[in-house]
């Protein structure tokens, strides 16, 4: 069994690797990311997932629903960490599952995915934790900034994370970004992160403060402009696992079952067929047996 | 408040019985549990408790009504008529609205529910989405539509009347504790673990009152535990967390005292809904070992200490998913509360400190004991992270004072790598708090060994994370003033950086790139020399090189010009990482990003740009991270209005750019070129004399003096496709566009339009038959309209979610044809030829966008 299969099984039980193992893993999975586009091919059969924001034994729900990798394709639309308990496991698995499957499971950015969000959202006080040091949340970081923006399946459906932007009419445009760097505070990357649909004409300030809210009118003429059918994406969390808008031209899915351990919901993941016919999975969060003890336990020495 | 909540009271006795009387006949609806808020008159919300809903119709009328019954004692929490002209705002889960127990909501007061009468917020307890039954029979009550659009989302703010809410849970007053029998844990129970929000501190108080309560609630626990009685033991781990959760100072400083921490950890092992017991003494006892490096004499302080510690894990390890906000809070700030008073009583303990450097200097001393102390050290700077900055001054002043430089370029120098990260680590610590202090003995250290240390811990590839974090050291240490005028120490610093150091990082990026590009085809090359330095090195240094064009004006400047910098840099496109060929780009593109002529000139001189371009072609058509940075450059180039830059790359690249037919960018920088040639050739501009070109000037066009503007000559467009207009939808309204900012002209003045046709037609020749480009120029001008700008305006003054707002927007949409009208006159005053578009630009006014601090998301988070 290679070095790399070992760490998946490990993380699969919920037990985060070593730090140096992390930067290697990071280092590897970098040389991976360098080469994708903002804009990531995807063939059909896939399974699409929204956030999972560190929930990981919801996670392996998902998994278990919906297949594993590499049996099952998988494309997941951001939001990997902060909030839940397991942000380090959580985005480690889905990193060397990337490393290990590269053309099997597609990772895009989220709005989580940044060093701002985490230092408030828990990733960072997660990692530091758990290592005792900063350094997983650097090398993590780093890998951040080489995920890909958004994804193209069979040139018929769009996935982001947010939603659409006004600097970008069509999906050609998404290609000249240079797409390293922290997520800007506006401007086309930033929109693509943390916009929303909402029923309105047009376009609109989010409350979120940043990204805009953008209308069926401007998801239409998106579809229209670059012959795609659906606009799928996550970044809200909705009761029902999915949610469809504007006549079927955009589609929420959101993969974190009873979010943040208490938001009652349930999550679901979308599957494509061949063809592109989608079918939701409905699933609930992982039950308290399956869940284990919390990881978080300190360093056993201590000082002070 | 009093008044309200009797008179309330009053009214509830009398519903109560009407509903009673009325459940036969009522058509009822068990949907779930409700926990019902109100909101009092300081804008917070009260908890009023949790109760099963129902839907029936109300006595004497025909309407339906919702209605909320406590579960505990039966009595009604709130009737609430549904009338079908009421508009139930719903909350969606994008708000994150959450609440537990007595938190008051997360609205701030200008977010608070304006109106009448009384707020009401429910929120859904338990169970997964209603069923679907319960909808058919939803579906079927007609009047229930609205009622059930809230329903899904279960979040719901209701707008009552006063009468509404008649239950108020706080009215029972809890006197006094059940003792503590075996016999009476069940109430024990209930009053300790299920007590409403507005009676915790009540219970905390009377357990504080009676001193012998938790003792002998553990005594029962050891009782319990020797008989294996595994449901009481159920019971006493939900007393203890109840316990937890009244979030009680006192009672925290009792569970947590030497005395009863490892019971009320044990209570904590049997977790019901835990299918085994968990170990947490075990852990505690015998793998958590307290070091003590240098004896702690004040038995107080290392009583809290080890309180922290035990704090921490029960917040972090054993609870964590059951404490709400609130308690998680308090814990925390016990924990930080204890560090503080740790760290300044160490510090102000006369011997402590000195003891401890003494050690750490006497050559006596085992290398495991010293690493101890270094550890201890780290530890205790980390710490101190907590301080007020003046103490932090003082600690830290007094720290350098003993020599902790002196121990940190020791640790540096060990074998040891986690020694090496903790030195490093003390020195980001320091740094955050004032960099002057390490700035200062740097310069003055002899032989600068510390700062050596430190350049060479970055040229050396380590496993662990000592390359970041002296990449963060440096770029701390390297960072640039936000006054113009820099602190002495600071000057030296740099002077010492530029003069001893920095070529050593320039010299490892040559030596480490490959005299020629590595193709697929020579494979084979043998790899250079030994001293060739890691990916990760050289990518750390040139993101330090980025960090100082950005940052240290001239002094880089004149770095970079006399040591033709770039080109070194530039050598990485060669290395076979594709992530050092892309690092390679950004550097070019911070150069570029200056916008400083002398960078540009430079750039021209040395043909800097040929090394990016051949990476770039070398790349091909593959859509990867270097294909969309060095397009993003170009149309950085190109929107910036980088003249010199333009017109070198078109004039050297543009026919081996002509292969890029996937995006506009090279078409766009070609249009851009030309229109700039036929400006300089035709206004005879030398190049010295560009720069007052862009000064205000009146122009003439057509005959007619255009408003006295600062005039751009080379103002630019931004094409969208021809065909763009026709997926408008046909429905006459207008498209939104493009906004980045650099493009559109901040203000709505019109631009001077370039010109006739015959311009036109001598621009469509010199660009080798850009037959769209006068087309495209007329667009330009039509674009800076002002139509898109009212419509963000309208979006935002509405409410998302908003019914009535959401009306107006939509009747506001269909002026859109007028704003046209003024559009075309624009265009006929200027009298511009060629079509209209009916596409418009998007102008967006400085909006809020401070995702981190003011997200709403924050909110909700812990």
């Amino acid at each position: 069994m290679s070095d790399l299969d070992r760490q998946i099984e490990q993380l699969k039980r919920c037990e985060p690797l070593k730090e140096s193992e992390v930067k290697a893993l990071c280092l590897k999975a970098m040389e991976i990311l360098v080469e994708e586009s903002n804009v990531q091919r995807v063939d059909a059969p896939v399974t699409i997932c929204g956030d999972i924001h560190g929930q990981f034994y919801d996670m392996k729900e998902l998994f278990r629903v919906g297949g594993d990798c590499p049996q099952t394709n998988y494309l997941f639309l951001g939001d990997f960490v902060d909030r839940g308990f397991y942000s380090v496991e959580t985005f480690l698995l889905l990193l060397a599952l990337k490393v290990r499957y590269p053309d099997r499971i597609t990772l895009i950015r989220g709005n989580h995915e940044s060093r701002q969000i985490t230092q408030v959202y828990g990733f960072y006080d997660e990692c530091l934790r758990k290592y005792g040091s900063v350094n997983v949340w650097r090398y993590c970081t780093d890998i951040f900034d080489y995920l890909s923006l958004s994804a193209l399946i069979e040139n018929r459906i769009f996935g982001v994370h947010g939603g659409l932007s006004p600097a970008i009419n069509t999906i050609d445009q998404i290609r000249t970004i240079d797409r390293k760097q922290e997520v800007p505070h506006d401007g086309a990357m930033c929109d693509l992160l943390w916009s929303d649909p909402e029923d309105i004409i047009g376009w609109g300030i989010s409350p979120r403060g940043a990204g805009f809210l953008f209308g069926g009118n401007v998801a239409s003429a998106f579809n229209h402009a670059n012959k795609t059918e659906i606009i799928c994406r996550a970044h809200q969390l909705v009761m029902e696992g999915f949610k469809w808008m504007f006549n079927k031209q955009v589609v929420t899915v959101w993969s974190a079952p009873n979010y943040c351990y208490r938001c009652g919901n349930v999550a679901a993941i979308m599957e494509l067929d061949e063809n592109l016919n989608s079918k939701f999975q409905v699933f609930e969060a992982a039950p308290q047996e399956a869940r284990g003890v919390p990881s978080k336990k300190p360093a056993p020495d201590y000082f002070l | 408040m009093d008044g309200a909540v009797s008179s309330a009271r009053a009214l509830g006795s009398k519903v109560m019985s009407s509903s009673q009387s009325n459940n036969e006949a009522a058509t009822q609806l068990d949907l779930n549990y409700l926990q019902v808020y109100r909101l009092n008159d300081e804008g917070r919300w009260d908890d009023k408790g949790t109760g099963h809903v129902s839907v029936e119709y109300l006595e004497r009328s025909d309407a339906l009504g919702m209605v909320v019954i406590d579960e505990e004692d039966n009595n009604t929490l709130l009737v609430h008529r549904i009338s079908a002209d009421d508009i139930y705002r719903r909350q969606e889960g994008r708000n994150d609205y959450f609440m537990d127990g007595s938190r008051d909501c997360h609205r701030s007061g200008s977010e608070l529910p304006r109106g009448h009468g009384v707020w009401v917020y429910l929120l859904w307890k338990t169970g997964p989405v209603l069923q679907v039954t319960n909808w058919n029979i939803l579906v079927h009550l007609k009047t229930m539509v609205s009622f059930w659009n809230i329903v899904l989302y279960r979040t719901i703010l209701i707008h009552c009347a006063t009468d509404d809410v008649l239950h108020d849970s706080g009215s029972s007053e809890i006197q006094q504790l059940p003792g503590v029998e075996l016999s009476s844990l069940p109430q024990i129970v209930k009053t300790i673990a299920e007590v409403a929000p507005p009676d915790k501190d009540r219970v905390a108080s009377l357990i504080m009152k009676e001193q012998s309560y938790i003792p002998k609630l553990m005594e029962l626990f050891r009782l319990c535990e020797d008989l294996e009685n595994v449901e009481n033991l159920h019971m006493i781990f939900r007393i203890v967390k109840g316990m937890i959760s009244l979030n009680d100072k006192n009672v925290f400083d009792t569970i947590f005292s030497d005395e009863h921490v490892m019971d009320v950890v044990g209570a904590l092992e049997y977790d019901p809904e835990l299918s085994s017991q968990q170990d947490h003494r075990g852990f505690l006892k015998t793998q958590v070992v307290f070091k003590e490096a240098v004896p702690i004499h004040d038995v107080a302080i290392v009583s809290k200490i080890h309180q922290t510690y035990r704090i921490g894990y029960v917040k972090d390890v054993i609870l964590p998913r059951v404490l709400d906000d609130q308690t998680f809070a308090n814990m925390n700030s016990m924990m930080l509360a204890n560090n503080k008073a740790v760290v300044s009583a160490l510090h102000s303990d006369k011997t402590f400190v000195s003891d401890l450097f003494a050690k750490l200097r006497s050559p006596d001393i085992s290398q495991n004991v010293r690493n101890d102390l270094i550890y201890f050290l780290h530890e205790f700077c980390n710490l101190s992270k907590n301080l007020l900055s003046l103490h932090r001054s003082e600690l830290f002043g007094s720290l350098v004072e003993k020599g902790i430089f002196e121990v940190v370029t020791m640790a540096l120098q060990s074998e040891d790598l986690n020694l090496r990260v903790s030195g490093s680590d003390i020195l980001i610590v320091i740094l955050n708090h004032d960099a002057a202090l390490l700035r200062t003995f740097l310069v003055q250290q002899e032989g600068h060994v510390l700062f050596g240390l430190l350049v060479k811990g970055l040229l050396n590839s380590s496993e662990g994370g000592l390359q970041a974090q002296i990449l963060e050291i440096m770029r701390m240490l390297l960072d640039s003033e936000p006054s113009e005028q820099q602190p002495t120490e600071k000057i030296a610093y740099l002077e010492m950086f530029y003069e001893k150091y920095i070529d050593q990082l320039v010299e490892v990026l040559t030596s480490s790139c490959p005299t020629k590009v590595v193709t697929e085809h020579s494979k084979r090359v043998p790899t250079v020399e030994k001293t060739q330095a890691s990916g990760e090195v050289l990518g750390n240094i040139c993101e330090l090189m980025c960090f100082c064009v950005l940052h240290h004006g001239y002094r880089m400047k004149y770095y970079v010009m006399r040591n033709n910098v770039v080109e070194k840099v530039l050598r990485l496109v060669r290395r076979k990482e594709k992530v050092l060929v892309v690092a390679a780009v950004r550097f070019l593109r911070t150069c570029v990003g200056l916008k400083d002529n002398f960078y540009a000139r430079y750039l021209i001189k040395n043909n800097l740009f040929e090394p990016v371009i051949q990476a770039f072609l070398a790349n091909g058509n593959r859509y990867n991270l270097l294909n969309s940075a060095v397009l993003e450059l170009l149309d950085f180039i190109r929107k910036s209005n980088l003249k010199d830059l333009l017109i070198h790359i078109v004039e050297n690249y543009g026919k081996k750019l002509e292969c890029v037919d996937y995006v506009d960018t090279v078409k766009q920088l070609k249009v851009k070129y030309d229109q700039q040639h036929w400006f300089l050739t035709s206004d005879l501009l030398s190049d010295d004399e560009e720069d007052s070109a862009q000064t205000s000037q009146t122009i003439t066009v057509n005959g007619n003096a255009v408003e006295d503007a600062p005039f751009r000559p080379f103002c630019l467009v931004d094409y969208d496709d021809e065909d763009d207009d026709s997926l408008v939808p046909s429905n006459g309204k207008s498209r939104p566009r493009k906004s980045d900012g650099s493009e559109h002209w901040p203000h709505a003045k019109r631009r001077p339009h370039l010109g006739d046709f015959s311009i036109h037609k001598k621009l469509r020749q010199d660009s080798g038959g850009q037959s769209e480009l006068g087309k495209q120029e007329v667009d330009g001008i039509n674009r800076i309209s002002v139509e898109g700008k009212p419509q963000i305006g309208r979006t935002t003054d509405q409410q998302p979610g908003n019914l009535k707002g959401g009306l107006d927007d939509k009747r506001d949409s269909t002026k859109s044809s007028s704003s046209k009208v003024r559009d075309d006159s624009v265009v006929s005053r200027l009298g511009a030829p060629g079509r209209v578009s009916a596409g418009c630009k998007l102008q967006i006014e400085a909006k809020p966008r401070i995702p981190a601090a003011s997200s709403p998301e924050q909110s909700s988070s812990r």
